[in-house]
């Protein structure tokens, strides 16, 4: 019998090339265009919550986090919470409540002007979904902020006392200062401005597409294998019996037929990939067998249940897509929901993902 | 020989209850009934796919099941699917279908062409040849005229007719007359009982019950 779905699986390639070049070129656009589209506007960042504790309770304090909250970007981006104290911040991040916490020590101001250079505690939860380096990023910026915030209102405050200048001269000159000091901040970061994106995260997020949207074009496949099945064919199946055939024998020579197909299709992936640039490992070949495997069982076991192919095709593909999304293959997970970056790690198909990533790009 | 005794089963929308039927080998069996009476539970019953509920199924014998829908793959030529099937090479398939018995239902004519370009009576003719190449002492087949054209129809009649020559035995699920009245013994199927038709008796009046 496998002799038989030998043949048949070359009488049916045609098909499942006709997909790949279909759905294929498809996800290769938003492979290779997809940074351009989410990194165009800023505005397209979902807000993200902050805890920040600062020490004392200063009017410093609260002018300085008052005025990073009004600069634009943060504001769009940003909700910072201020807490009483250290332990609230770990309690916050750790209940998942808010993405990350700023700790400022004592005397974090006085050593903006020492040389003493202390460092803001940065707290941030092992999601796993929200790219570490981003976080780093945006809270050393907060960081900076706040310390070069306070930093200016205690250099007014001091002018004020020590020269004799009017409030009114001094507020005007500390607007200048203040803005100049908050462009160079934010400049020297260049977290926010999405043209100048850290290359690397646009790099990652490339090999994160190129991973998902691989499995999700050889889980989609699923539309052509739907009708390569005949052991969910009652007749069929009648027919195997009664020449000596075991049920799980007829399942197991399908899921290997469709898996040697589907490894064709990821072989033709692997080429068409490196055609346009995007070099994966060469182990890649025999590392993704184990999720070739398993995804054809997954879908032989599907067909045998819903025995359509149909209905199997439309449930394949409401029920793949709906996973997929919900791991974040389809869009990054941190422009998605909050509920979506919560539930991930429950979600098997994360660490199909992850797996994938790690097997193509190392 | 086939023997079922006090058979009940309960399947889907079937139920069959206390069914009896002897057959001997060179004996056609036609069974008879409407849409939804039992007659593939039946078949199903004696090809030992479905468990009887209670009762008995004694069959002595290979069995052969030609089904309603055809066990065959529309992307395969009509070779590759007889030898998906048997372990017989090409050759010995070619030899086989030549004999006295196969060669009624003219396979060899059309056993390189594609299934999914066959007509109805040739899909029907090959789904029978690939059950009668595993040699079979019972044939069980299921609607076997449905939807044929008048030749697919008198061929397979008449391989029903060498096949109970050679001393096989033959149950035949249908709606056609064509073929009862090749049977020796024919069964109506009605509310879940199993009754022998008396010789003689019309099968229109039998199915107005």
């Amino acid at each position: 019998m496998f002799k038989a779905y030998l043949k048949r699986m070359l009488h049916f390639m045609p098909f499942v090339m006709c997909y790949l070049l279909a759905f294929g070129f498809a996800a290769l656009c938003i492979v290779t265009y997809g940074d351009a589209f989410l990194f165009k506007d800023k505005s397209s960042f979902s807000a993200v919550r902050l805890v920040c504790y600062l020490p004392g309770d200063s009017d410093m304090n609260d002018i300085g986090l008052s005025l990073v909250s009004k600069i634009e970007s943060v504001k769009e981006t940003v909700i910072i919470d201020r807490v009483d104290s250290p332990d609230e911040v770990y309690e916050i991040v750790g209940d998942g409540n808010a993405i990350a916490g700023v700790i400022i020590p004592e005397g974090f101001v006085d050593s903006v002007f020492t040389g003493e250079n202390m460092q803001a505690e940065i707290v941030y939860r092992d999601g796993g979904t929200f790219m570490e380096h981003a976080v780093n990023d945006l809270i050393l910026t907060l960081s900076n902020l706040l310390g070069t915030g306070q930093g200016i209102i205690r250099t007014g405050h001091e002018y004020v006392n020590t020269t004799g200048m009017s409030y009114a001269e001094c507020e005007e000159a500390l607007d200048r200062i203040s803005n100049e000091s908050v462009v160079y901040v934010l400049d020297r970061n260049r977290l926010f401005d999405s043209k100048d994106q850290d290359e690397l995260q646009v790099f990652t997020l490339k090999e994160k597409m190129t991973a998902s949207y691989s499995l999700f074009l050889l889980m989609m496949s699923i539309f052509v294998f739907a009708f390569f099945y005949k052991g969910n064919k009652e007749a069929f199946m009648t027919r195997a019996r009664l020449s000596g055939y075991k049920p799980y024998q007829v399942f197991l020579i399908e899921a290997g037929a469709v898996s040697l197909m589907m490894y064709v299709l990821f072989v033709i992936m692997y080429i068409a990939l490196h055609l346009v640039k995007i070099k994966l490992n060469a182990m890649t070949l025999l590392y993704i067998i184990p999720v070739i495997l398993l995804f054809s069982l997954v879908m032989t076991g599907v067909c045998y249940l819903l025995k359509k192919p149909t209905t199997v095709a439309f449930a394949g593909f409401g029920l793949g897509t709906l996973i997929m999304y919900s791991a974040g293959g389809l869009m990054p997970l941190e422009y998605m929901s909050r509920f979506f970056t919560l539930a991930s790690p429950y979600n098997p198909m994360c660490y199909i993902i992850d797996y994938t990533l790690e097997v193509m790009f190392g | 020989m086939v023997e079922i005794t006090n058979l009940t089963l309960n399947y889907k929308k079937s139920v069959l209850t206390d069914v009896n039927i002897t057959a001997d080998k060179g004996e056609c069996i036609g069974l008879l009934g409407l849409n939804g009476s039992g007659k593939s539970t039946l078949l199903n019953a004696i090809a030992g796919i479905k468990k009887p509920g209670t009762g008995n199924v004694k069959v002595d014998g290979k069995v052969g099941f030609v089904t309603q829908e055809n066990a065959l793959i529309e992307e395969l030529t009509g070779i590759d699917n007889l030898m998906m099937w048997s372990s017989l090479n090409r050759k010995d398939i070619l030899d086989a279908i030549s004999d006295s018995e196969a060669c009624v239902l003219k396979t060899k004519d059309f056993i390189d062409l594609k299934v999914r370009r066959m007509s109805g009576g040739m899909k029907k003719r090959l789904a029978i040849t690939s059950v009668i190449l595993e040699r079979p002492d019972i044939l069980l087949m299921d609607e076997p005229l449905a939807a044929l054209d008048i030749p697919a129809k008198k061929d397979i009649v008449s391989f029903i007719d060498t096949f109970k020559s050679g001393g096989g035995t033959v149950f035949v699920a249908s709606h056609s007359e064509d073929i009862f009245a090749h049977c020796d013994k024919i069964y109506y199927l009605h509310e879940g009982k199993c009754e022998l038709l008396p010789k003689g008796a019309s099968i229109e009046e039998a199915l107005n019950v």
